[in-house]
């Protein structure tokens, strides 16, 4: 009893983990599409996020330097990326995997450059256990010993779930998602708000890779973002662009991927090495069935990816 | 104060459209020898490294020809997709299923057939397997709405796990030392040249990309497609299956690619190992961009793709810089592609408005 107890709680622990990175992309991502922009390129700023976490935590010693200048780089690239698509109204598609080819390609290019020549890890992030909560039995250890940027997303997104729908803000942003006409007229700066959600989203972006890299996987390598950012995106349709029910979409993924490495482990103990492959493959098709369950019914903001000028 | 900025469309010479690459090339270039300069190499003898490796010499050329094939090939394909809105992602995916198909047929085939016959055979059913593959995600985007932009993604991932799964069970080389890979294949593309590399899916290839041309540009089909693709609206009201259109674009698309998944094991390497998915499917959309999702502006694109992949070799083995540098200057065009052009074929007004 006591294993299978313990057991529960690592897969509840390692999965909850795993969803963080994709809870705080697609959270940032139900922000963008909200106010109409689509941004592609998150998978491309979490990678820059998880490089220069990375570097400035092994130049420092300081994670909270990494994870401010994932943070950093999110901002800069959203900007980067509301200047092409609001004011120079590029293809939001097409800008958006401009910035994931951006990313892709400069953080493996500074990475090889800086430390190409030797292996380097860094002092990860530990998980901290809450008092009093992490008692509780099996729930306890899996979702209050944990890193403190998961504590991080289970305060942000409930806060940022309210705010969307009860905030002026979030008023302001929804109206621009779905009718940005209207919502000039009103008196909403639709231009501002669309800057400020895209790189709100991408700084959200740049602190998931960040934590990808600075609380689970401990070094950088190339493409370390298993497809996480274009997971985020699809999740977002799951949750049909509200950030509960996105979150859900990524625990979907977390829980998946934490049962495959426990099972991996059961498997190449049992000799079947071959099948870790083909466990790996699960979280993936999990999405791809989550996405096809909820296919029916998920209604887009009106104005999504339509470039907004003032004629 | 405000300030607004308008976008004024200005009369723009055909030429200019060459310019609009060329600026990107250039400027990505610029940016280049400042990373060069950052990581310590003189960006001078970088780059006549990286020319002298790509066009320097007539095998450099012939190099640089054989890389751009599965670009070309893909890009062609991708083209055809971008043009009706799909955005496939997942040519790298495609492209191993090929890559994995013309193996396994080959080593079924090679020593019970005669070479032509295997050679035919594995193409043509990595085509197929190709094509399929795509189409899966291209049938949950036509029929339920699906994102394609995430299943491809998906979908590559798990292409990348079985070739990685086969490699070490079904197709595994029992005299394998160093890594996984396949037994040699016998039955292999034959060379135009011999004894210089380059096979005869070079061939295929632009002759992919000129039929391709004629069917967008010349056919009563590519008339509608680019109808389709301009304007869905349009092409529903003059009773145009847009669905129809969106399947055939992705599983077009992933037919090119696992064609170019069976030319580079057939014609490059002889066997399959995991060095096959390098990411040439993602590189194969910005030369689609590149391109313009033309077919025949394509071929130059893929040719200048080959010529940095090809390049980046030299400049890694002259002045130690990563090879990766590719990448680097690949986001980079992509991006100033995008800012060409809109400098190019627009006049960028500044305007302030209000007190």
């Amino acid at each position: 009893m006591i294993v299978l107890e313990q057991m529960a709680s690592s897969v509840i622990n390692l999965g909850i983990a795993m969803a963080t990175p994709l809870a705080l992309a697609s959270l940032g991502e139900v922000y963008s599409e909200r106010a109409g922009m689509i941004n592609l390129g998150i998978e491309g700023i979490m990678l820059m996020g998880a490089f220069l976490g990375f570097h400035f935590t092994y130049v420092t010693g300081n994670l909270l330097v990494g994870y401010l200048m994932g943070i950093a780089v999110g901002l800069a690239l959203g900007l980067l990326l509301a200047f092409m698509t609001v004011t120079l109204r590029v293809n939001q598609v097409i800008a958006g995997m401009g910035i994931y080819f951006f990313g892709f390609g400069l953080s493996d290019f500074l990475y090889k450059t800086l430390y190409g020549k030797e292996y380097v890890t860094i002092h990860k992030s530990i998980q901290i256990p809450i008092p009093g909560l992490s008692g509780i039995p099996v729930l306890g250890e899996g979702l209050f010993r944990q890193y403190p940027m998961v504590y991080l997303s289970y305060v942000l997104i409930p806060l940022m779930w309210y705010l969307l729908y009860n905030s002026r803000w979030g008023l302001w942003l929804r109206s621009v998602g779905e009718n940005p006409k209207a919502a000039d007229t009103m008196g909403v700066n639709v231009f501002r708000v669309k800057y400020l959600a895209l790189m709100l989203g991408s700084s959200l972006a740049g602190l998931a890779g960040a934590f990808l890299c600075l609380g689970i996987t401990g070094v950088f390598f190339e493409n370390l973002t298993f497809g996480m950012g274009f997971i985020a995106i699809g999740l977002v349709y799951f949750g049909k662009w509200d950030p509960l029910r996105a979150w859900a979409g990524t625990l979907i993924f977390g829980f998946t991927w934490s049962i495959s490495t426990t099972l991996q482990e059961f498997f190449i103990k049992a000799g079947y090495p071959g099948m870790t492959y083909f466990l790996l493959m699960l979280p993936y098709i999990a999405v791809i069935v989550a996405l096809i369950a909820v296919s029916r019914g998920a209604r887009a903001p009106k104005f999504l990816g339509i470039p907004y000028s003032r004629e | 104060m405000a300030i607004l900025i308008k976008l004024v469309e200005r009369e723009v010479p055909p030429y200019m459209f060459v310019a609009i690459p060329v600026i990107a090339f250039l400027l990505a270039f610029a940016i280049g020898a400042i990373l060069m300069m950052w990581a310590g190499v003189n960006p001078l003898l970088g780059y006549s490294a990286f020319l002298r490796g790509s066009l320097g010499t007539p095998a450099a050329v012939i190099d640089s020809l054989v890389r751009m094939t599965p670009f070309l090939l893909m890009a062609t394909g991708i083209a055809f997709s971008n043009r009706v809105g799909v955005l496939n992602i997942g040519a790298e995916g495609q492209y191993i299923i090929g890559a994995i198909t013309t193996t396994w047929v080959t080593l079924a085939l090679q020593q019970v057939v005669s070479p032509g016959l295997s050679i035919t055979a594995s193409i043509v059913l990595a085509i197929i397997m190709g094509g399929l593959w795509a189409a899966f995600a291209g049938v949950l985007k036509a029929y339920l709405g699906i994102n394609e932009i995430v299943t491809t993604v998906i979908m590559n991932w798990l292409a990348f796990k079985l070739l990685q799964w086969l490699l070490r069970g079904p197709l595994k080389s029992p005299t394998a030392q160093m890594w996984p890979m396949s037994p040699p294949l016998t039955a292999t593309l034959p060379y135009i040249i011999p004894g210089a590399g380059l096979h005869a899916g070079f061939l295929i290839a632009v002759a992919v990309a000129v039929m391709a041309y004629y069917l967008l540009f010349r056919t009563n089909f590519g008339f509608k497609f680019r109808v389709t693709g301009a304007n869905p609206e349009v092409a529903t009201y003059a009773g145009y299956d847009v669905r129809k259109f969106v399947l055939f674009s992705i599983a077009f698309s992933g037919a090119l690619a696992g064609l170019a998944g069976a030319g580079e094991v057939l014609g490059v390497f002889h066997f399959l190992y995991e060095g096959i998915a390098v990411g040439l499917g993602y590189t194969a959309i910005i030369v689609a961009l590149v391109g313009k999702n033309h077919p025949l502006a394509i071929i130059p694109s893929a040719f200048m793709f080959g010529v940095i992949y090809n390049g980046v070799v030299y400049l890694q083995s002259a002045t130690g810089l990563t090879y990766t540098f590719s990448k680097a200057i690949e986001g980079l065009i992509y991006l100033f592609v995008l800012l060409s052009e809109v400098f190019v074929l627009y006049r960028v007004k500044v305007i302030k408005v209000g007190e």
